[in-house]
């Protein structure tokens, strides 16, 4: 058994995917380079990211899953939970893909299949969640900013979205997390590792006239549109998580 | 009056309406418009109340020619009254759409000066919307009871979806607290937007443009003493015979005229309960016949798929590898994602418990109903036993006053409103129609 490594991009883990199978040595685990201790126990091989390996990857899956499937298999890959187990699971259902084809997506009693469909539902939803919880500032210079803390790696999801919602705007947004910025100006979209320069947009916002202006009447009307007399907190946090209160405009705390 | 506390009393007209959903239509994005609609629709946060916000909704005005008792915006409620202007508006919709904040506008009014009026206005704003700020996002429009045919339709071409609210659950209920309302200036309108609807079914996908929503209605609950039995029956003749895409209920909040409404608080037990039903209309092939009886009400301490179940023990247990997926359905805590889970598994493998497990099936209360592989896991097959692990522990302590509605002070005009109720409800709800 081994233990692979990459350089913890999804292109890498497609090209380990590639390895093993070209090799025949199964893994005893998948982890991205230099994020957890050596184990001295088994022997730990370094794949390099060959992206011609990674497409034939992709297209024997989408041949076998489609766009959908293999959109899932990004998502899984993306979750931000499970992090010693995440890469391995979502091979071994590759594996159970390509050992029974697009059959396996349905096979849902399978330990294999529920714990890859577990990873992509956490996923999935919380970029659902983001898709109306993202909350946009206008700045001086015509931009729209955004921050967010969010779980799991979904930026490059949120910027493709925002960049068809809204295509006439550019726009910057910052998960804080991954210090990872997805950015859109006016006709194409990138997501892009953080820099220096990039983060000093967020240091000191400058913000446009309008901006107070917006900004004090949504926070009349989340307050108005509330009924009193059928207030229910636990409604209110059940279907939206306190952990995102924290950069909701309408949310004074 | 400043554009704030405009904004604010009209927000506050509006809030009574369900209606928030920015679902059913899907728009990619268009060359030269601002936004898109997703078919799902998106919430964006959600109120104290624990609703969702979605739209944006507001009233054009709450200025009302009417005096409907039940309204907070009616004639004689002591309220402030505003009026926006339609670029006012389009500002706020367009200022609110690129934050983020909304995925569309809900707009609807009072009615001003007389329908036409108040229909022109509001389609006024819409097109103003749609065509100088270019706005490709969704909007959800209030017909105006009474509006003229040629409006409708014109509307409907602009907008996502369109509601008509049919308000109260029988034409009586209705004569006695919206007298100024006719229920045909109700259902002609939506019986021509079902027309429209239903016409460009066949039409290919690129022209079918008018309310790709659909339309939608709501009922208040509780303001009148009309049971839950003619209100399903309601429901399921609505979304047979005018194609509706969703009726919504809203447990009756004090606010209306107080000498002929119950000031008790809002009935939210009831309110769900509704909305189960009518989930099992709408998903589960239940017709409202198995539902409740025309003059009752729907029980309150388990869900009506429970309360039918155990009128039905006859039917159960089911074994989950062999059941037909319609029966599937049918069984409580198996919902339409979990019984299509086990059908498409059951393919590959006769299902263990633990398999069921997996899968994510909770079976607190489907396993009182279920073999799995030929055995039985619930604790009995009694079905008073079975009732007593139904009932969540939540609404053991369920208010029962449900059928006490109307307040004290006026017993004569309950109790006639009462009489003549129950014996024209009985037969209208046979048709579903008020």
């Amino acid at each position: 058994m081994i233990r692979y490594t990459y350089d913890g991009t999804f292109d890498g883990f497609l090209s380990v995917v590639f390895y093993i199978y070209e090799k025949k040595l199964p893994p005893s685990s998948i982890i991205p380079d230099g994020e957890y201790q050596t184990d001295f126990f088994s022997e730990t091989v370094f794949v390099p990211t060959d992206i011609s390996k990674a497409m034939r990857v992709e297209n024997s899956l989408t041949s076998k899953i489609g766009n959908i499937g293999f959109g899932q298999i990004i998502s899984a890959f993306s979750c931000g939970f499970e992090p010693e187990n995440k890469d391995l699971k979502i091979f071994d259902f590759i594996r159970l893909v390509l050992r029974v084809g697009g059959d396996a997506c349905k096979m849902y009693h399978l330990h294999t299949v529920s714990d890859f469909y577990s990873l992509v539902l956490k996923t999935d939803k919380e970029a659902q969640h983001m898709q109306g919880f993202l909350r946009f500032k206008s700045l001086s210079n015509g931009i729209l900013a955004a921050e967010y803390s969010p779980d799991n790696d979904i930026t490059h999801f949120l910027t493709s979205y925002f960049s068809r919602r809204n295509s006439e705007n550019k726009f910057i947004i910052r998960d804080t997390i991954r210090e990872v910025y997805g950015l859109y100006n006016g006709s194409e979209w990138t997501v892009v590792p953080g820099t220096p320069q990039l983060s000093s947009v967020f240091e000191d916002l400058v913000y446009s006239e309008k901006e107070l202006v917006f900004r004090d009447l949504w926070q009349q009307y989340y307050d108005t549109v509330s009924i009193a007399s059928r207030r229910n907190e636990r409604q209110r946090t059940q279907f939206m998580p306190r952990r995102y209160w924290k950069y909701l405009t309408e949310i004074v705390i | 009056m400043t554009l704030k506390e405009k904004f604010r009393v009209l927000t506050e007209g509006a809030k009574y309406d369900v209606s928030c959903s920015s679902s059913g239509s899907s728009r990619g994005p268009q060359k030269g418009k601002i936004g898109l609609t997703n078919v799902g629709g998106v919430c964006h946060s959600f109120t104290a109340d624990g609703r969702c916000i979605s739209l944006l909704k507001v009233l054009m005005t709450n200025n009302c020619i009417y005096d409907c008792k039940y309204c907070v915006n009616r004639t004689s409620a002591d309220v402030p009254r505003a009026m926006l202007m339609p670029e006012e508006l389009c500002e706020i919709v367009m200022g609110f759409y690129e934050r983020n904040y909304i995925e569309g506008l809900f707009l609807s009014s009072a009615v001003f000066r007389d329908p036409d009026y108040t229909m022109e206005l509001l389609l006024r704003t819409v097109t103003l919307l749609r065509k100088k700020y270019r706005f490709g996002g969704y909007i959800h429009m209030k017909a105006i009871p009474g509006a003229s045919p040629e409006l409708i339709e014109q509307a409907a071409e602009i907008v996502d979806r369109m509601s008509m609210n049919i308000e109260l659950p029988t034409s009586t209920s209705l004569k006695l607290l919206a007298p100024q309302k006719k229920k045909e200036a109700i259902t002609t309108p939506m019986r021509q937007l079902s027309d429209l609807y239903d016409e460009q079914k066949n039409a290919p996908s690129r022209s079918r443009t008018l309310i790709p929503a659909g339309q939608t209605t709501q009922m208040i609950v509780g303001a009148t003493p009309d049971p839950d039995g003619v209100i399903i029956r309601l429901s399921e003749g609505l979304y047979r015979k005018f194609a509706m895409k969703r009726v919504y209920y809203s447990a009756y909040v004090p606010m209306g005229d107080p000498s002929l409404l119950p000031l008790t608080p809002p009935n939210l037990l009831r309110e769900n309960r509704l909305y189960q039903a009518d989930w099992l209309l709408r998903f589960y092939g239940f017709e409202a016949n198995e539902l409740v009886p025309v003059n009752y009400n729907l029980p309150s301490d388990i869900d009506p798929k429970s309360d039918w179940a155990l009128r039905n023990m006859d039917k159960f247990p089911v074994e989950v590898n062999d059941a037909p997926y319609e029966t599937l359905l049918r069984v409580p805590g198996i919902g339409v994602k979990n019984a299509w889970r086990i059908r498409e598994a059951r393919k590959y493998t006769r299902l263990d418990i633990d398999d069921l497990k997996r899968m994510r099936v909770v079976l607190k209360r489907a396993k009182n109903f279920l073999t799995v592989n030929g055995k039985f896991y619930g604790g009995s097959l009694n079905t008073d036993v079975i009732h007593s692990l139904l009932v969540m522990p939540e609404y053991q302590k369920a208010p029962s006053e449900q059928l006490r509605l109307f307040p004290e002070e006026s017993p004569t005009l309950a109790a006639a409103h009462r009489n003549r109720l129950l014996s024209e409800s009985a037969h209208e709800s046979l048709t579903g129609e008020f």
